[in-house]
């Protein structure tokens, strides 16, 4: 199925190591082209080359947008004609795109306080910024997990995933112009921004891949049940047995850091909001998130559901976590939208 | 268990329904929106409140206790699993495992089983070996046997979560309010004296979630509770004032801060002081107060009113107050309120293309009712503000009340000082000459502009560079003049800002609960997830002076990982032959 084996948890421990190393080595060069300048960001940006066209935020994540687009293809390619080292540059490439996106936030992060001299934030302040973070954190996640249990193919369904988020960037971008840096709206100004966001964007890209890896099941039960063994699903995707339980795997990692995510929100609510839960249609979304993967776990654990149900679960629970994501911003208001106070 | 994952799902769509529909608007709003008849269908079901609705609260519950129920059942039997160590299991049951192997060595069959038992331990397994029949040694590891436990506490955490949330759910005041010992009032704007003692809650509830609006410099010694249609009084055994409330900037004009500084009160003495903001409460005998929202609490506005049917004459001075209204003849003037800052993008007059931000600085919206019942809206800047052409005017903003459109501006010249004076002198000198000349000559105007500026200097003069500019400047201001809706301008002169905070207050001592209930979930969490119960066990029999091993292994979650691990420790047992030959 693939050129490399599993790997155990050493491996994984590793490749997060360099991982966290290229982010801070290319995070760091940018920002000391910034320190070497002076100066007002904007004109920095424009009179240093290095920073216009790879290393000031906004370019960085261009890279990592294009690298994401062509990481997607090649997967795509290496599902058809699966030649190892087809299969090395897909990784390869999300690799480097995940690197230069983690590293363009943190730049980002360098870049507030350039800003305004009372601005400086975490980036994870607009909708620009988090789905960047989602597009960076869910590559990452599925890179530890394809290197993990050696399942190559399902990085074409996880990678369309991110590339629709890229999509949205680039147009969010270009159209709404979103990726300006403004200074916090007063709710945004506390510790607990650090990791409540970051938090859910672990669960979101978990329940990204838990999709991905439900939709190919979806498609090869569906083929094995019509007893087309020679349909391209049967012969390039992973046995449904493991594609049911990396759906699993990935809920069982994201429903406990969803969780926490919203007791971390509940925890700043309380001290913002006076009151850890205000049926804000956010907070509610995200019950409605956790409610729907505690019953596919609860029906997996405790009823011994598997396979097909259990896939179209995940794609449901999935369905609801971007409408908590993306559709609560846009059609329902509420405390999360900051438009007042 | 079946009953809880339907129980899951129907809470997960019941929860959608008070998302999509907004919660506790005014009941005027749902009536227009639904028409009468859906309204009180909506009403019965508890649609504009669905989280506080009986039957969601029903829901809630039954989940609590149905989670209790099989917590209680289960219990007994997850310890007992735990517990257990069987080590003796039948070859016939461990051929159906899915993870077995067979494996032939040279040692023999005690020998055999300690090495593989001494794998196992080494692989974090609880191993124990035992002698059968016939020579033969069964060997019984277990690890993960907390995962167990793990459902326990996550199912005893979501539990205690539910218990705090049910404490601070206010359940004591609706069960009053369902046998009709409480009563929210409904009549806004009601001294707290006259509020019936049904409306009222003592200090001592428990738990409540109010709001309250302290102009600067009052105090209050009540929380404002909404309930439906109406409100509690909520007593308060202390007294909070408010000192003083600012609004903090960044360089843009958006909001950086808003802050109160709060004073706690009992029995007229000081007890606590602190400055609020967002994010950062005060906390007193249990009740948390927050910086939640600000309005104007009624500032004095200075102001002066430009007689426009008679124009020419000194303006009258009127003293208003945001929130109040003046009566100008036939015309009602409203003070909507006062605004001190106003950050705009304006063309940059250094860089062509490019904006700057500049503050408009201090403002006031009026709302002058017409005398046929039309109103229009009005937004007086205080300072003139300089324009395109390097000149500075008086700017007022109009439009119809309630329009969504934006303003349409009125730009008036001024002359020395900012003063609107020496155009208005300019517009009277040219409307008497008017009326009273058959025709308007250049000379009369001239002459009309000579009088009004005699006094500012030969550069104010006609031919003098400012004055070349105010003369046509007036003109065009006088053309848009004639449309303007009301006789008089009104001009803001000076004011004195009185601001007010929304705090809220809160006292909810389930927090801690939630909080508590919330770790056993994670904790919980962690165990049933990561930490499966692993079972392996080996039956070792002699065969030709060595033995055959017969290795099966079972898991309640995660096959892939114990696929890996199950790899790991047959390897062990053959490498630990390997090493054991040497």
């Amino acid at each position: 199925m693939t050129d490399q084996g599993p790997q155990d948890n050493a491996g994984l421990w590793r490749a997060t190591g360099l991982y966290v190393l290229a982010v801070l080595l290319v995070a760091l060069a940018g920002i000391s082209l910034y320190e070497a300048g002076g100066g007002p960001p904007q004109e920095q940006a424009r009179d240093s080359f290095f920073l216009e066209y790879l290393l000031e935020s906004r370019s960085a994540v261009m890279w990592m947008n294009a690298l994401f687009v062509g990481a997607t293809a090649l997967y795509w390619v290496y599902l058809v004609r699966p030649e190892p080292f087809l299969g090395r540059m897909a990784s390869a490439v999300t690799w480097v795109a995940s690197v230069m996106g983690m590293a363009g936030l943190g730049i980002r992060w360098r870049e507030t306080y350039l800003a305004g001299p009372d601005w400086g934030h975490i980036p994870v302040s607009n909708l620009y910024e988090v789905v960047v973070l989602f597009c960076a954190l869910t590559a990452f996640m599925y890179l530890l997990m394809e290197r993990k249990y050696a399942v190559k193919t399902l990085g074409a369904f996880v990678l369309t995933v991110i590339t629709a988020a890229v999509s949205f960037i680039v147009w969010y971008q270009f159209a709404r112009a979103g990726a300006e840096i403004q200074p916090l709206v007063p709710a945004l100004q506390s510790w607990w921004m650090k990791i409540h966001v970051p938090a859910n964007f672990v669960g979101y890209g978990a329940f990204a891949i838990s999709f991905g890896a439900a939709v190919m099941y979806i498609i090869r039960e569906r083929a094995e049940r019509r007893g087309r063994s020679e349909a391209f699903s049967v012969r390039r995707f992973p046995s449904l047995e493991a594609l049911d339980d990396l759906s699993y795997k990935a809920i069982a990692v994201g429903f406990p850091v969803f969780f926490l995510a919203t007791i971390l929100g509940a925890a700043w609510a309380a001290e913002a909001w006076g009151g850890y839960w205000s049926w804000d249609p956010k907070e509610t979304w995200a019950l409605i998130v956790l409610l729907i993967y505690a019953g596919y776990l609860h029906a997996r654990m405790t009823k011994g559901w598997q396979g097909r149900p259990l896939a179209w679960w995940s794609v449901v629970g999935f369905a609801a976590t971007v409408f908590c994501f993306f559709g609560v911003n846009m059609f329902l208001s509420g405390l999360h939208s900051y438009g007042e106070l | 268990m079946r009953l809880a994952v339907t129980l899951l799902v129907v809470l997960a769509v019941a929860s959608v329904i008070g998302t999509v529909l907004t919660q506790n608007q005014q009941y005027a709003a749902y009536k227009q929106q639904f028409g009468m008849f859906w309204f009180e269908v909506f009403r019965h079901l508890g649609l504009y409140d669905v989280y506080h609705a009986g039957w969601f609260l029903f829901l809630m519950g039954f989940l609590a206790l149905s989670t209790a129920i099989c917590l209680v059942r289960y219990t007994p039997a997850l310890v007992r699993e735990m517990r257990g160590h069987r080590v003796r299991v039948t070859e016939k049951s461990l051929k159906t495992f899915r993870w077995q192997e067979e494996i032939d060595l040279d040692a023999g069959p005690q020998e055999a089983a300690d090495r593989a038992a001494g794998v196992l331990q080494k692989g974090g397994y609880d191993a124990r070996t035992e002698a059968g029949e016939e020579g033969s040694v069964y060997v019984g590891g277990q690890r993960g046997r907390l995962n167990r436990l793990g459902y326990v506490v996550l199912h005893g955490g979501i539990v205690v979560i539910l218990l705090g949330g049910l404490i601070d759910g206010q359940v004591p005041l609706q069960f009053r309010e369902l046998t009709g010992m409480a009563e929210p009032e409904t009549e806004f704007n009601k001294p707290p004296s006259q509020i019936p003692s049904s409306a009222k809650l003592p200090p001592s509830n428990p738990a409540f979630r109010g709001n309250v609006t302290i102009p600067e410099g009052r105090e209050t010694d009540v929380v404002y509770l909404q309930s439906g249609e109406g409100y509690y009084v909520q007593q308060l055994d202390f007294t909070v004032r408010n000192e003083d409330f600012r609004v903090r900037h960044y360089n843009t004009g958006q909001p950086k801060s808003f802050e109160s500084d709060l004073v706690i009160l009992e029995d007229g003495e000081e007890v606590a002081r602190k400055t609020v903001s967002v994010n950062d409460p005060l906390t007193y005998k249990g009740v948390s107060l927050y910086q939640a929202s600000f309005s104007d609490g009624g500032s004095r506005l200075q102001t002066q009113v430009w007689d426009l049917s008679s124009p020419g004459g000194e303006p009258r001075e009127m003293e208003g107050q945001v929130h109040g209204s003046r009566t100008l003849g036939d015309y009602e003037v409203a003070f909507e309120g006062f605004g001190r800052h106003e950050v705009v993008p304006m063309p940059d007059p250094d860089k062509e293309g490019e904006t700057v931000r500049e503050d408009l600085g201090p403002h006031m919206d009026l709302q002058i009712a017409l005398p046929g019942g039309s109103r229009v809206e009005v937004r007086s800047y205080m300072a003139p503000v300089r324009q395109p052409d390097g000149r500075d005017y008086h700017v007022q903003g109009l439009r119809m009340a309630g329009s969504q459109e934006g303003y349409q501006y009125l730009f008036l010249p001024v002359g020395p000082k900012g003063s609107l004076e020496p155009f208005m002198r300019f517009y009277g000198n040219l409307s008497q000459r008017a009326s009273g000349a058959a025709q308007m000559s250049q000379e009369l105007l001239l002459d009309a502009y000579r009088e009004a500026t005699e006094d500012l200097g030969p550069e104010w003069g006609p031919r003098g560079e400012k004055g070349h500019w105010l003369l046509q400047a007036s003109l065009d201001a006088m053309l848009k003049l004639r449309n303007y809706p009301v006789p008089f301008l009104i001009t803001l002169e000076d004011f004195d800002q009185v601001q007010a905070a929304g705090i809220q207050m809160t006292r909810s001592p389930g927090a801690n609960y939630v909080w508590g209930g919330s770790i056993l979930v994670l904790l919980g969490m962690m165990l049933m997830f990561y930490w499966p119960h692993r079972k392996v066990w080996a039956i070792v029999k002699p065969r030709d002076g060595g033995s055959r091993i017969l290795l099966a292994g079972t898991t309640n979650r995660s096959r892939l990982d114990f696929e890996l691990e199950f790899t790991r420790l047959r390897d062990g047992v053959e490498a630990a032959e390997a090493s054991g030959k040497q």
